[in-house]
């Protein structure tokens, strides 16, 4: 029996990993050390990449172009991430404790709950001008008829209430996800726990604020990791809410949509690929960072 | 027991090869939808075009690829000159895909990287062209194309280094402003103004009459930048003659604020509609095909969608008088490069010869409601007779304000990355304009013009 057979006999895994742990090397592991090499050079996506040191994340920080971008594009993900998680995190929990308790139809209000995360962003980005279009949107159409057409104002010019929106609806299409993670959390507490509160009488606020809350640690910490990946760098939902530029003003901008427009926004940027892999180098080590001390912070004096 | 390890080895090596699947999809196949997607081709109006018709047996058969973007809103003429051609030449078949900007970037750089890249593909010309000169994938067509007839204009989109890099358009788009000739005329106004005071005192009218003069989508920069890009040259022509001559080479110039500071004027005298900076460009075309705005400033390129949303509309079109010149930017349009790396070369040129006959030009001129850039094809459509008549179009490569400056940026991409902030009153004019001077190579722009 060869060496090889005997490993595989001793280690069968190895088998089975194998072909996807190739694929993963090839279509993830090798891009992005591929994008980070490509960080350092001067190229336009097809000729010849020049080398040229740190001069692309220099020129993030302190180009009167793109320096004020990149600031802006980073303090956007950090906004919409903490708006995120002040107003979808209660909500998750809320809807989770809901279901828990098995109400009327809970198997409907379950899907019901569940549904924005499997309609497309596409649709939702297609529907807001329709629904917030100052002259031919729905709502503009309503107030009017109804005599309030003097409150009608440019919603889709206005930052604040585009940046409200990019977060309503990040927040609604990630609701169904998080509610299933903490149910899923709260359906596997222990009953002998529930059942040895409530004898020592427990009323339903402290049951979940001493009993419950603690024990759903694990799913916090997925909830709260998981808003991170998808709201910091979000592009669906800015893209198709503000376009190339992130809105007006860039005020929806995020590192993904700045990526997007220095990338391949214009056919006549030029030589600027290894500009934007430099956002994307940078956007990656801040949700890596980020994502390691979430979970080393909340994973602290973790339950038994 | 050996049988058994050969046929799990078997399935294994089937699963691999099936996830491969997915990624071998034909590009053909991933255009066909994409260009149903884009121009609303059905299944019948399929962009790979066949013709199996034997004509000439002898010649060798010979499948073609072309790809295209369909931004430019090209497809239906590309795809009605390879049915021709192809009726023409039977051992030839040629697979058109159209791809949606700027993915359609990504599609052809990557194939051309790998080696995969079609014969024949469209570039936007200028410097976009010469990225694939540079790179080594367009093939140098001096004295392989038959271009008498194409005026110099046509010929410097696609050359690069003094070569010709690519087929001329054979067409030209014309930005200026189109108006509602029934509007115009409820307003009291009874032809197009020629004069910037002309121009106000006709807004002031349509604003009298309960009209709105300027269609305006302020929620995004293009909308900006297309007027911006005609009132600039109109308001400050003196400005532009000095920077083509070398005596200035700064943006941050009074002069050159003054044609942006001008687009928020009009905001200000309500010459837009009421919340413009919350409607988009699509809307702005809506509030001039539902007869809601009277102006609009596009290029001809919009013309096919004033047509479908309103078919009875009278519309008319003016260049733009400012304060110091008349002006409209007549563009002429780019087509298709050889990959270098083609193996049907000699069909290649044949085909791309064939897109400059006087039919083909027909063709596309016919599908585009455009302007022909020779005197080999005629104009059908009655308001491109127009535009094309009108004695105030400059020439001008479009190439000016979005030749590469610093950092691959250019003063364009600057404007439409700041108007909003300047329309917000977060950045001023002179902000914008410094900004824009950081993203501008002087020198290169003064030497087109010489």
């Amino acid at each position: 029996m060869s060496h090889m057979n005997r490993k595989m006999k001793r280690h069968p895994y190895i088998a089975f990993i194998l072909p996807g742990a190739i694929l993963y090397c090839l279509l993830i592991v090798y891009p992005m050390l591929s994008s980070f090499m490509n960080s350092f050079t001067e190229w336009d996506g097809i000729g010849e990449k020049i080398y040229n040191g740190l001069a692309n994340y220099i020129t993030l920080f302190t180009s009167p172009i793109y320096g004020e971008q990149f600031a802006n594009a980073l303090k956007n993900g950090f906004i919409f991430v903490i708006l995120g998680y002040i107003i979808g995190i209660p909500i998750a929990f809320y809807f989770a404790v809901l279901l828990d308790k098995k109400i009327k139809f809970h198997k409907l209000c379950q899907t019901i709950v569940f549904l924005p995360q499997v309609i497309s962003t596409v649709a939702i980005g297609l529907l807001v001008p329709l629904f917030f279009d100052a002259t031919f949107g729905v709502i503009a159409t309503v107030m009017r008829n109804v005599g309030l057409g003097h409150l009608v104002t440019g919603w889709l010019g206005n930052q604040t209430f585009l940046r409200f929106l990019v977060v309503i609806i990040s927040v609604w299409k990630g609701m169904g996800m998080n509610t299933m993670l903490i149910l899923a959390n709260l359906q596997s507490i222990p009953q002998e726990c529930i059942e040895a509160a409530e004898l020592d009488g427990c009323n339903e606020w402290s049951m979940f604020f001493s009993i419950k809350l603690p024990l759903l640690k694990p799913s916090l910490i997925n909830v709260v990791v998981l808003s991170f990946l998808n709201t910091f760098a979000a592009f669906d939902i800015p893209y198709l809410l503000g376009g190339l530029n992130g809105g007006p003003s860039n005020c929806i901008d995020t590192l993904g949509t700045m990526f997007y427009r220095v990338a391949f926004g214009s056919p006549y940027l030029t030589n600027t690929m290894g500009l934007a892999t430099a956002i994307s180098v940078i956007q990656f080590i801040i949700v890596l960072v980020v994502s390691i001390l979430q979970i080393a912070l909340l994973s602290k004096n973790q339950p038994e | 027991m050996k049988t058994k390890k050969l046929v799990a080895l078997l399935l294994a090596m089937l699963m691999v090869v099936s996830l491969f699947a997915g990624c071998n999809k034909p590009a053909a196949d991933d255009s066909s939808n994409d260009v149903q997607n884009e121009v609303g081709a059905n299944p019948a109006d399929d962009a790979v075009v066949e013709d199996n018709v034997a004509e000439d047996n002898a010649a060798e058969p010979v499948t073609l690829t072309v790809w295209n973007t369909s931004a430019g809103g090209v497809d239906d003429g590309y795809k009605a000159i390879i049915d021709a051609y192809c009726a023409e030449h039977e051992n030839v078949k040629i697979e058109f895909s159209s791809y949606t900007d700027p993915e359609y970037t990504t599609k052809l750089q990557s194939a051309l990287s790998a080696g995969t890249g079609p014969d024949l593909y469209f570039t936007t010309g200028w410097n976009a062209l010469q990225t694939y000169v540079d790179a080594g994938y367009a093939e140098n067509l001096d004295g392989k194309l038959n271009i008498d007839a194409f005026s110099q204009d046509a010929l410097d989109v696609e050359t690069i280094n003094g070569s010709l890099y690519g087929a001329p358009g054979v067409y030209a788009q014309y930005l200026s402003v189109y108006y509602n000739k029934d509007l115009f005329a409820q307003a009291g106004i009874n032809s197009f103004p020629t004069t910037y005071d002309e121009f106000i005192a006709a807004c002031d009218a349509l604003k009298a009459a309960g009209i709105t003069p300027i269609a305006m989508g302020g929620q995004e920069a293009t909308p900006y930048m297309f007027a911006w890009l005609i009132s600039t040259q109109a308001m400050s022509s003196e400005f532009f003659n000095d920077i083509r001559s070398g005596k200035s080479d700064t943006l941050a110039d009074a002069r050159f604020e003054s044609g942006m500071q001008m687009l928020l004027d009009w905001g200000e005298a309500g010459y837009y509609q009421d919340n413009y900076e919350g409607t988009d460009g699509a809307m702005q075309t809506v509030l001039f095909t539902t007869e809601q705005a009277a102006m609009i400033f596009t290029g001809s390129w919009s013309v096919a969608d004033f047509r479908t949303q309103n078919a009875e509309m009278n519309i008319g079109s003016f260049a733009f008088p400012g304060t110091e010149a008349t002006y409209g930017v007549r563009s002429v349009t780019s087509s298709l490069s050889l990959n270098s790396a083609s193996a049907n070369k000699d069909v290649a040129i044949d085909f791309l010869n064939y897109t400059l006959t006087p039919a083909a030009q027909q063709i596309m001129v016919d599908a585009v409601a455009g302007i022909p850039v020779t005197n080999e094809a005629t104009i059908n459509d009655a308001l491109m007779q127009e535009v094309a008549t009108a004695p105030d179009y400059a020439a001008f490569p479009n190439i000016a304000m979005n030749i590469a400056g610093a950092n691959g940026s250019n003063p364009q991409e600057v404007f439409c990355n700041y108007i909003l902030s300047v329309a917000n009153g977060e950045k001023t004019i002179h902000e914008l304009a410094e900004l824009m001077n950081e993203a501008w190579d002087a020198a290169a722009y003064a030497a087109i013009f010489q």
